[in-house]
């Protein structure tokens, strides 16, 4: 079990190819599940995990590199870090559309470089357990 | 497809708000499109909750518009799916965990009157969270049912049923739609009227009734044979 106040960290590295996508969305979930986040904020993160791995994946046929996925989380929030490798033409790009989608599912997210290669990071916060209104 | 935004006229800030994000539901529905439902269908449900989005978006709430639309459109096509049955290609112990996992969200969303957590529903199956895990999954990857089901003349239920896509499906005439309809029961009328009028799912339909969701698909289908054939025979 994780000391509360203290931070975890899992990664898991995938071909970047879309049909492997499950593993992540499966790698996250299960993390997410650990939270006591409920189904409803898991089945967000599934989607908003799509959105964030496609924007690096791209339609490059056939696919090149490797994404690597890392996995932080503590008591309050999970962060999820998305890098492609391997992929000297990969440009880290998100269309406008995907990036109104992230917003409405997490907290926070973003695009950045890691040692020239695209990084697409995403931020949720664990809300608290409660019926709803 | 008839986008929602371009019919009958309405020139006002709804329609500019729904043609300026006809692209967001596109591409919503394109993120369920590999579960196996037709995508045409998604994006009709994806156009109709944009709709619906638009229609309710308070601006004094302080969000975007598309933030808004983004959730109600996400929850009409997990909506879509959730009420749709299996097709013969899933394997009998994945239907029936995904079945069971889904009635147990359904059951403690109810009684805890929030989303329930894995742990509570792995509880409620007396199954592990990883399984709970893979069967939400295993929900993505297997075909729907619906109006994909065939009915006894071998064609699919929604080649009976007219859509704006298909305007030959369309009986233009309504005072002769209606003479067609009066052939039907009066509980057959309120189930068509329930479903394409009112657009309920089978599964909303089902709790209304009191029936089963597959008692609701039999009746539909029996109900649109009778209308087609009449229709058919002109009688």
């Amino acid at each position: 079990m994780r000391d509360p106040g203290s931070t975890e960290h899992t990664e898991l590295a995938i071909p970047a190819w879309p049909d492997f996508l499950f593993l992540v969305r499966l790698h996250v979930g299960a993390v997410a599940s650990r939270m006591d986040m409920t189904v409803q904020e898991i089945e967000d993160l599934h989607l908003a995990v799509d959105e964030l791995c496609l924007s690096l994946l791209g339609p490059a046929e056939p696919p090149r590199g490797r994404l690597e996925v890392s996995v932080t989380w503590d008591d309050e929030a999970l962060d999820v870090r998305c890098r492609l490798s391997g992929n000297d033409s990969a440009t880290a790009a998100l269309d406008p559309i995907a990036g109104r989608i992230l917003t409405a599912l997490v907290d926070e997210h973003g695009l950045t470089a890691d040692e020239g290669a695209p990084v697409a990071w995403l931020r949720k916060r664990r809300e608290a357990l409660r019926p709803a209104p | 497809m008839s986008e929602p935004g371009r019919r009958a006229g309405r020139s006002d800030p709804r329609q500019a708000l729904i043609e300026s994000h006809l692209g967001l539901a596109n591409h919503l529905a394109r993120r369920f499109s590999d579960r196996g439902e037709a995508h045409e269908d998604l994006v009709q449900a994806a156009y109709l909750a944009l709709v619906k989005a638009a229609d309710r978006f308070d601006p004094s709430l302080g969000f975007e518009f598309s933030t808004y639309a983004t959730r109600v459109i996400l929850g009409e096509l997990k909506h879509h799916f959730r009420d749709t049955g299996w097709a013969v290609r899933a394997p009998r112990q994945v239907q029936e965990l995904y079945l069971e996992v889904n009635r147990a969200v359904s059951d403690l969303t109810q009684r805890l009157g929030r989303s329930p957590t894995v742990p509570e529903i792995a509880d409620a199956c007396r199954r592990r969270p990883d399984e709970v895990l893979a069967a939400m999954e295993a929900g993505r990857a297997y075909r729907a049912t619906s109006l994909e089901t065939p009915t006894e003349s071998g064609a699919p239920l929604h080649d009976h049923v007219p859509t704006r896509e298909r305007p030959d499906a369309v009986l233009e005439d309504r005072s002769e739609l209606w003479s067609y309809l009066q052939r039907l029961s009066a509980d057959d009328r309120e189930l068509l009227r329930l479903r394409f009028v009112d657009e309920l799912s089978q599964l909303e339909i089902a709790k209304r009734l009191g029936v089963s969701q597959m008692q609701v698909s039999r009746l539909l289908r029996r109900a649109l044979d009778t209308l087609r054939d009449a229709y058919r025979s002109g009688s």
